[in-house]
């Protein structure tokens, strides 16, 4: 540290740098940055705007991050302690397959020991809590995986005295008892039951089953805390699964080739059923929802990139008003190298004031989310975790370090800028300009602008890489840049058109024309504000564009894909052949489809697929599913669409598979299907369905925002004849002329207690309430960029007015009315935001369409129309203009007030 | 619509109140009955390691434990017959207790005929019922070694109403064990699954029973066929019996206390030649040949609450004769019960009582693991004839006090009549790790 003799000039401590022997270190230059924050006026409260939407981003992207790895990490934990030491998982669809399957497996000589199971999910009679359970058989599981046992078993055995002994091995076998069910901790929580009581189930039929609560399932294993355990007959029975099993754990003989035997297994197997490691299976279950979770985190770092371009707003601003100070320090000998330095630390300071505050804010936010809306933020991924917050570190650090360096990357530009003062010249006001000039006028500007632009076209070609559609979104953020860094150049553009308008009109108003020059002549100060302005504006534009045709195309959606008026049941409902005519007899139903649903695997590595068996027209699809056109839209867009999916599945794929069969018969697929197949209409595909391989033509490709892993449809009468299964899942039902919903519904009596008659208006109703809760986050966000630029909005806009404090004074000083000055200033902000407006709408409207035909279609496999939300967007033009207006208003009272000498003489 | 006063099926209706407390009635303080049903299932649970022994006498001990939990249980004295009337059948059983005295094993009386091959095969109505082979074998140029193998069927109990092919309702045990003198120790190992999926079965009308892949049938030619691929060695075996089947007790009724419910039905099929392969360890497989004795008896209620074990011996004679011997032992050690069966050379057989049986030790041997006392070497007097016992190796005990909390001693002894050799078979002590603590 140096001794520093300083004078005081109108309280303003001048530091003498010439007297130093040797150059600042960095606790002199920190001390130097702490006090030059502390002295400046005036900026305090856009530098704390700054900071707060700093650590809003920060705060955010932790939050959202922390949310999807607890839930993510509970997900495949629980997957993998539930797979224990199997080294295989033989899975077939949700119907299940036969036993004989279990007695082939374990008789193959590489299988050193293998586990049936029974999966299912049924109601609790009384309180209709679903509860999920396993069937087991303890005698084979215990060599698979003995997690699955009730906790209670022996261990340490040597230990124990011979009654405590022979308790553990009594509850080995009582477990073979089929009225016995284990459970874990928080299944008797919700069940409000303890070990001893009894509780009953509802089968499939309807009819309660009984049993007692034998004990619990090991603590230590948290997958197993909200489930039961039973005897696989009993689970068997109550699942209607007779005869069948939903999958089977196998150990490994040591010594086998565990890399042949799969492909050994799967050749025995009956078509539809495939053998894959478990944790392989935990891992395409988290893909399904790696694409939301991906898109959430992009959000939250655009919202930090808005942060940065604030600083740099903010930054460069006080820079520009500071200038003379700056060159007044450079006289005084600070060097180059060391202010460059100080401006630095100040970002450095801001930035990790920002980030901190932001981290502290995310694990709030976080607890809050999790609190009220789940593990998965309302999305349903992750049904059934309810995972509890955990400290993060690396995340944590990672975050507040990218809230740091978004910081400085805001503030460089300017501190560079800062540094390179020319003490001499600084010292003159009027110097802003030329510094900001390249800015406005810099070849190398627009040339780097455009060729993002162009950047952004070629990326929007790129095939999404692990599902993930990682050019949209760096064809989005090349927008966004390209843009923000062309603004200058536009809002030059639009001023001098806006001059050349005025001009030619006879009798030019002068206001008008004073305010265009006005701006025309020093674009830098009101550019650079603008970029964050645009910024937000056009991720608020881009949002409310993309949530809207969303939900438009979200809701013509759910009219097409639920016709009927009424319908009734779910997945855990089953209607045999003749509850099916019993309902069709009624006299208030005028018409009933039936559908059955079930889950195929068509290959090992993928999540299984719906097959939907339907009562449908096969001449007349379009009347039951909402077809597209072909597999893409039509355009520009889709044609690059295409060819991004052609070169995604490697040329000459499509082409073999072209095989054009009328003969089969016709299967419709969803868009998610065709995505994840690569197949498309005049196609064949081949579906395991009753055991055995059977091939169908596709005839359509319709939209689905139901399924995400992709449905198929196929005729039910041609699923009976497969296989043979006449039951049915859903009844969709038309009222009969005169009768109404609740008459059905009292007809429908005799149902009671297995599935209660939805009216249509009340599932569309729920559904939009879903998705509405599914985009809360979003919803958020896009209330978080329209603050933002507000926030930038107004404070620049004053800071511009108060820049030209001495001018405007000189202006009233040469008789322009105070009220004529009053109108310079509200219609320069109003230009300003329209600037904002036009730029901030076209590139929305741009980084909007990416979403919707790039990001949303390679992430989740679904399309959408394109419904622009004017009204949304016309009341946040309305919005800003009136915020510009006040603004303007207020800036202008404060200039009045003024006096003309000194504001000349002063700086600003 | 299901009646809201009896919710489960197969229940009768009781006082809702009286309901209400036995569903708050947790398992821990039902101390008689548990006790029964903790011996039950670590007889089943034994998987086999304690053999057919050690499940016998868990089994009993269920079945005295219910006799005296039953009066005291209410709900128990009025349990339904084992289908629930005028109802579907459903897994929903009656409380802890109460199913198992539903459940009805027939008794064994007097004035069964045994026809075969129908009595060769499984009678699934009984409570317990085993296949037991054990015997000699003799490798070329080799020592002999001994073998035994048993598949057991249990009825538990358990899931009778329920209609699913899959409920355990017969279980299959599998025990094998080879004793080698070139390993000095026991090698054995053992299986247990429920008879479902079509892997583990005991098929009626034929013998044939199965588990996973060990076999124990008998083909159209009465030739019994052992598939047995263990983790220590593998043994198939084809054995013949020359002989009608030797009917234990009156005509196969097989008394085991005073009681005359205490019996079972049995017959054997001793001297039976034995060809096959056996692979020990990693050694190659070798052809073996030998003798061996088969047992097959089934029962639903066995051993006298006092009993405390038995001792048991199957011998082959040289001459072509057979023996069997065997007594239960009380808690003093003294025999509660004990009986003989003769069968001579020329086909004549004889029976004898508990008066003209006695089993004498004459040499102990105390195991290193577990400090307990065999009296390896036994003098078996039968009708005044003495013969005496002594075993291939000292070591043939199978400690599973860590598993079942008993150790036994079954083994393969040489039978001596006074200097001479005069046959082989296997000897089973039970019951000498004190009282038998399953």
């Amino acid at each position: 540290m140096q001794a520093e003799s300083s004078s005081v000039m109108r309280g303003v401590r001048i530091p003498d740098f010439h007297r130093r022997s040797a150059p600042l270190g960095f606790s002199a230059l920190l001390l130097e940055a702490v006090r030059d924050l502390a002295a400046y006026r005036g900026a305090r409260l856009r530098l704390a705007l700054a900071v707060a939407v700093l650590a809003l981003g920060v705060g955010l992207g932790l939050a959202i991050h922390l949310i999807n790895e607890v839930a993510l990490g509970e997900f495949t934990g629980a997957i993998r302690t539930l797979a224990g030491q199997a080294d295989l998982s033989v899975r077939g669809p949700q119907s299940g397959f036969a036993e004989s399957v279990f007695a082939q497996i374990v008789l193959h000589p590489g299988v050193a020991a293998a586990s049936p199971i029974v999966e299912g999910e049924r109601p609790e009679r009384a309180s209709r809590v679903l509860v999920r359970f396993l069937g087991i058989d303890p005698l084979r599981a215990q060599f698979v995986e003995p997690a699955l046992i009730s906790g209670r078993m022996p261990q340490g055995r040597a230990s124990k005295s011979a009654d405590e002994r022979a308790d553990e091995r009594a509850e080995a076998r009582l477990g073979l008892r089929t009225d016995r069910l284990f459970a874990g901790v928080r299944l008797l929580e919700r069940l409000h039951r303890s070990i001893g009581d009894r509780i009953e189930l509802l089968d499939v039929r309807g009819e309660p089953v009984g049993f007692v609560i034998a004990g619990t399932l090991d603590p230590a294993v948290s997958a197993l805390a909200d489930r039961a355990v039973i005897d696989i007959a009993a689970a068997q029975y109550l699942e209607g699964m007779v005869g069948r099993l939903s999958r089977v754990d196998v150990r490994v003989r040591p010594g086998t080739d565990e890399g042949q035997l799969p492909t050994q297994l799967t050749r025995a197997l009956p078509a539809g059923v495939t053998v894959i490691a478990p944790l392989e299976g935990a891992r395409s279950d988290a893909q399904v929802s790696r694409a939301y979770r991906i898109n959430l985190s992009v959000l939250a770092l655009v919202a930090l990139f808005c942060g940065s371009l604030l600083i740099f707003s903010a930054q460069a601003l006080q820079v520009a008003r500071r200038r003379a100070h700056f060159a007044l320090l450079r006289a005084l000998g600070l060097t180059e190298g060391e202010l460059l330095s100080q401006q630095l630390i100040q970002a450095l300071l801001l930035g990790s004031l920002g980030a901190l505050l932001g981290a502290c804010l995310a694990y709030g936010i976080a607890a809050l989310a999790l609190a009220h809306l789940g593990a998965d933020l309302g999305s349903g991924f992750f049904r059934g975790v309810t995972p509890s917050l955990r400290w993060d570190g690396t995340a944590t650090g990672l975050y507040t370090l990218g809230g740091i360096l978004a910081a400085l990357a805001g503030a460089a530009l300017p501190a560079l800028e800062a540094a390179r003062v020319a003490p001499a010249r600084g010292l003159k006001p009027g110097a802003l300009e030329d510094a900001w000039r390249p800015l406005t006028q810099g070849r190398s500007v627009l040339i780097s602008g455009l060729a993002l632009l162009f950047a952004a076209m070629g990326f929007l070609l790129m095939p999404p890489v692990g599902g993930v559609p990682v050019g949209g979104y760096l064809a989005i953020a090349c927008v966004l840049l390209g843009s923000v860094v062309l603004t200058p150049r536009v809002l030059v553009l639009l001023l001098g058109v806006l001059s050349m308008a005025l001009r030619r009109r006879p009798a030019p108003n002068a206001v008008a024309l004073i305010s265009v020059e006005q701006l025309r002549g020093a674009p830098s100060g009101p550019a650079v504000s603008l970029a964050a302005m645009v910024a937000s504006v056009s991720l608020a534009v881009a949002m409310m564009i993309m949530v809207n045709s969303f939900r438009v195309s979200f809701q013509s959606w759910l009219e097409q894909i639920l016709p009927a008026q009424a319908y009734l049941g779910d997945a855990g409902l089953r209607l045999s052949a003749d509850e099916q005519a019993r309902i069709g007899r009624l006299p208030q139903v005028g018409r009933v489809e039936f559908l059955r649903s079930d889950e195929l695997r068509l290959s090992p590595d993928q999540v299984p697929m719906m097959l939907l068996a339907r009562d449908i027209d096969p001449a007349n699809p379009r009347a039951r599913l909402p077809l597209v056109e072909g597999p893409m839209g039509a355009g520009l867009v889709a044609s690059m669409a295409a060819e991004r999916a052609r070169r995604a599945l490697g040329e000459g794929s499509l082409a073999t598979r072209a095989v054009p069969l009328s003969a089969l018969p016709p299967v419709w697929i969803s868009e998610a299907a065709a995505a994840l197949t690569g197949l498309t209409v005049g196609q064949f595909i081949d579906l395991p369905i009753g055991g055995q391989t059977h091939r169908f033509r596709i005839d359509g490709i319709w939209r689905d925002y139901a399924r995400q892993q992709g449905a198929i449809v196929i005729e039910r009468a041609h699923y009976q004849a497969l296989t043979g299964d006449l039951s049915a899942n859903i009844a969709a039902l038309w009222l009969a002329p005169a009768a109404t919903v609740d008459e059905l519904r009292a007809a429908l009596g005799w149902l009671d207690g297995r599935s209660r008659l939805k009216d249509v208006g009340s599932i569309r109703a729920f559904s939009l309430t879903l998705f509405d809760r599914t985009f809360v986050v979003t919803y958020a966000l896009v209330a978080v960029s329209v603050l933002i630029g507000l926030i930038a909005l107004a404070g620049n806009l004053a800071t511009l007015v108060l820049a030209r404090r001495g001018e405007l004074s000189v202006l009233r000083h040469l008789g322009v009315a105070l009220i004529e000055i009053t109108r310079m200033i509200a219609l320069q902000a109003l230009l300003i935001v329209l600037a904002a407006l036009i730029m901030g709408v076209s590139v929305g409207w741009v980084i909007g369409r990416i979403l919707i035909e790039v990001v949303n279609r390679d992430s989740f496999h679904w399309s959408m129309d394109l419904h622009v939300p004017w009204g949304a967007m016309g009341a946040l033009a309305l919005l800003l203009a009136v915020l510009a207006l006040l603004t303007g208003w207020l800036s202008a009272r404060a200039v009045r007030s003024a006096d003309v000498i000194r504001s000349v003489t002063e700086d600003w | 619509m299901s009646n809201p006063t009896s919710p489960l099926r197969g229940e009768r209706s009781t006082d809702s109140s009286r309901s209400q407390e036995q569903t708050r009635r947790p398992l821990q303080p039902l101390k008689p009955l548990r006790r029964g049903l903790l011996r039950a299932a670590a007889s089943v649970a034994a998987l086999g390691r304690g053999g057919w022994a050690a499940t016998v006498l868990g089994l009993s001990g269920l079945h005295s434990a219910l006799a005296r939990a039953t009066p005291s249980d209410p709900a128990a004295a009025q349990a339904p017959a084992s289908a629930p009337a005028g109802g579907r059948p459903s897994p929903a059983s009656a409380p802890v207790g109460a199913a198992e005295a539903a459940v009805n094993y027939p008794a064994v009386v007097p004035g069964y005929r045994m026809q075969f091959p129908r009595d060769h095969g499984a009678h699934p109505a009984f409570r317990t019922e085993w296949w037991y082979l054990t015997g000699w074998l003799e490798q070329d140029g080799g020592e002999p070694i001994g073998f035994q193998v048993t598949f057991f069927r249990s009825r538990p109990g358990v899931a009778e109403a329920l209609p699913v092919p899959s409920a355990a309702r017969q279980l299959i045990i599998a025990h094998v064990a080879v004793s080698s003198p070139a390993l000095a120790r026991l090698t054995h190992d053992q299986r247990v699954a429920r008879a479902a999926f079509g892997l583990a079965a005991a098929s009626e009308g034929q013998m044939a029973v199965r588990l996973d892949d060990w076999r124990l049938e008998m083909d159209e030619h009465k030739r019994i066929q052992v598939r047995i691929a263990a983790r220590e060695f593998t043994l198939e075996l084809e054995l013949q019996g020359a002989g009608p089947a030797l009917l234990q007790g009156e005509a196969g009724f097989s008394r085991k206390g005073p009681a005359p419910a205490q019996a079972s039905y049995y017959y054997s099929l001793p001297n039976l030649q034995v060809s096959g392969r056996v692979a020990l360890g990693s050694a190659a497989v070798r052809p073996v040949r030998g003798q061996a004795w088969f047992d097959h008896e089934w029962s639903s209620d066995y051993l006298a609450g006092q009993a405390v074990g038995w001792d048991w011996i199957g011998i082959n004679l040289a001459n072509g004769a057979a023996l069997m011997a065997f007594r239960i032992r009380g808690a003093a050690g003294a025999s509660v019960w004990a009986g003989a069966t003769v069968r001579h050379a020329d086909g004549r057989e004889d029976r004898h009582g508990p008066s003209e049986v006695v089993f004498e030790p004459i040499g102990q041997w105390q195991s290193p693991r577990s400090g307990i006392r065999y009296p390896v070497r036994m003098r078996v007097t039968v009708a005044r004839i003495a013969w005496e016992l002594r075993p291939l190796m000292d070591d043939q005990e199978m400690d599973d006090r860590v598993g079942v909390g008993t150790a036994y001693w079954e083994g393969a002894v040489v039978a001596w009549s006074g200097q001479q050799r005069v046959g082989r078979g296997y000897l089973e002590l039970t019951g000498y790790a004190g009282r038998v603590e399953m």
